[in-house]
Parts: structure tokens; sequence; C-alpha cells
């Protein structure tokens, strides 16, 4: 099969996660990210960044910084938080905390990365990050995982290992429609128990003039 | 230097039901231009450290 390469418009979007822009910084990573974008863009993606993320890269910025990030992001497709969006994360964060990622063992997701994994789901797009445990299996699936290496200054060589992360919709819709059962269950037997109650009720005066 | 190791990219029609309504993804407007002045927006970003943050360490 032939590449879209020639096609105006992408065919999927990579979301690229807040971390990817603060590594940007970096200048040994700055390169081998701005390679991975460019091999991405040439496969037929887009690019894109949630608002949540545009927040996150100009909270507590300068004003100088915050112009910049505006300017630098601009060409890159924004989704934005809208009641859809905020649904879809807060179901996420009860999905994840039923299936145990409830932040005994290691900090579970906070709010932004549901934000940014409800985007992905929503328009089922590609997540690049390197904080792979922000979006967790098995509602999320490892497409690839490059490693980016860098020399922090104090000389020592470090690798980081980078995620394209998608939604797994047939999880997603399996564990809903789960947990949406498991609630009709414990209703009906809520409701079986208040009628058992009730039942008593009538009986009981009747019992007492025996 | 590692490429994404992505597949080349294709447009598939996704929706699930999340409760009472149904989410659908649609075809991405944005263009190839588009997205390569973006990753050019980002290169110059960087070189003026815009995204000045610490590199977390997993």
């Amino acid at each position: 099969m032939s590449p879209k390469n020639n096609s105006p418009k992408p065919q999927r979007f990579i979301l690229i996660d807040t971390c990817i822009f603060e590594h940007l910084d970096i200048p040994d990573l700055y390169s081998q990210i701005i390679f991975l974008l460019r091999d991405a863009v040439s496969k037929g993606y887009g690019l894109s960044l949630a608002h949540y993320t545009y927040f996150e890269l100009i909270d507590t910025a300068t004003v100088e910084n915050e112009g910049k990030a505006a300017s630098a992001t601009g060409r890159l497709k924004r989704f934005k938080i809208n009641h859809t969006i905020l649904t879809i994360a807060g179901h996420l964060g009860s999905l994840y905390h039923e299936d145990g990622i409830d932040g005994k063992r290691q900090k579970p997701p906070d709010s932004g990365d549901k934000i940014i994994g409800a985007h992905a789901v929503k328009e089922n797009a590609i997540i690049f990050t390197t904080n792979g445990r922000d979006f967790p299996r098995p509602f999320f699936r490892t497409m690839s995982s490059p490693l980016l290496k860098y020399t922090k200054t104090d000389g020592r060589e470090v690798c980081l290992v980078s995620y394209f992360l998608e939604p797994v919709q047939d999880v997603l819709v399996e564990k809903y429609a789960a947990r949406m059962a498991e609630h009709e269950k414990k209703e009906k037997k809520k409701q079986e128990e208040i009628k058992r109650k009730e039942d008593e009720l009538v009986l009981k005066p009747a019992d007492e003039n025996r | 230097m590692t490429t994404t190791g992505l597949p080349h990219a294709t447009f598939v029609k996704k929706s699930l039901k999340f409760g009472s309504f149904v989410v659908k993804n649609e075809k991405p407007t944005q263009t190839f231009k588009q997205a390569h002045r973006g990753i050019d927006n980002l290169e110059k970003a960087a070189k003026e450290n815009v995204f000045v943050k610490h590199v977390s360490e997993e």
C-alpha cells in the first residue's frame, strides 16, 4: 500500500504530551524529538496538543515565553475541553480506579493526564509521551517506544523511553459495559431488599393480632 | 537516529458508547503544510528555551 504522504490532510492525529515540549529544551533530546515528529508527519500523521497541555506550558511562564509558546504551538491542532471530554476523563478515572490503578503502588494519573487520555479516546489519536504510566494498560496500548538519549550536565548519559500509545477502544467499551452491568445488578438487589422489607412491614401487624 | 516505528497512518472511524452518549472521532482537518510549519515553529521556540522545565527521570 502506498503511503498517504501526498494527501493534503493527515489521516490520524498524534497528541503531543506536555513532557515532550519540556524535553525540547534539552539540545540532545530536541534533535531526536524533532526527527520523530518529522517522521510521523511523513507517515501521514497530523500533530496536535490538548488545550490542557497549552495551560501547562504557559503556567508560571514569563509573559515573553507565554507569547512564544502561543506562536510555537499555533500551527498544531488544538483539542478543546468540553462537557464530553470531561465526562470521558471522569469515566477513565473510574475505570482506572476499579482496575486497581489507585496510587497505592505508584502515582496515579492526574486530572490533566485523564483529560489528555480523553482526547485520545474521543479522536482515536496517538499519545506521544515519555510518561507511559500516565496512560495505563490495558486502556492504552504501546504502538512503539523509541529510545531517547541525552547527556546530563554532570556528564552522565541518560536513556529515556518515549511512547506512542493508542487507546484500546474494545477494552474501554468492555470495561465500561461491565461497570454498568455491575451497577444494575447492585440496583436490582437494592430494590429487592426494599421490597422484602416492605413485605415484612405489611405482614407484621397481622402477626401481632394472632 | 531512531524512527517512530509507527505504521503509515490510516483513518479508522471509531465510535464507543460511554453511558448516555456515543463518542465518534472525526477525520483530521489539519493539512501537512500546517503540521510541518508546526514543527518548524517548535524548533524555533526550543532554540529560544521557551519550554524550560526540568526533565523528569523515570
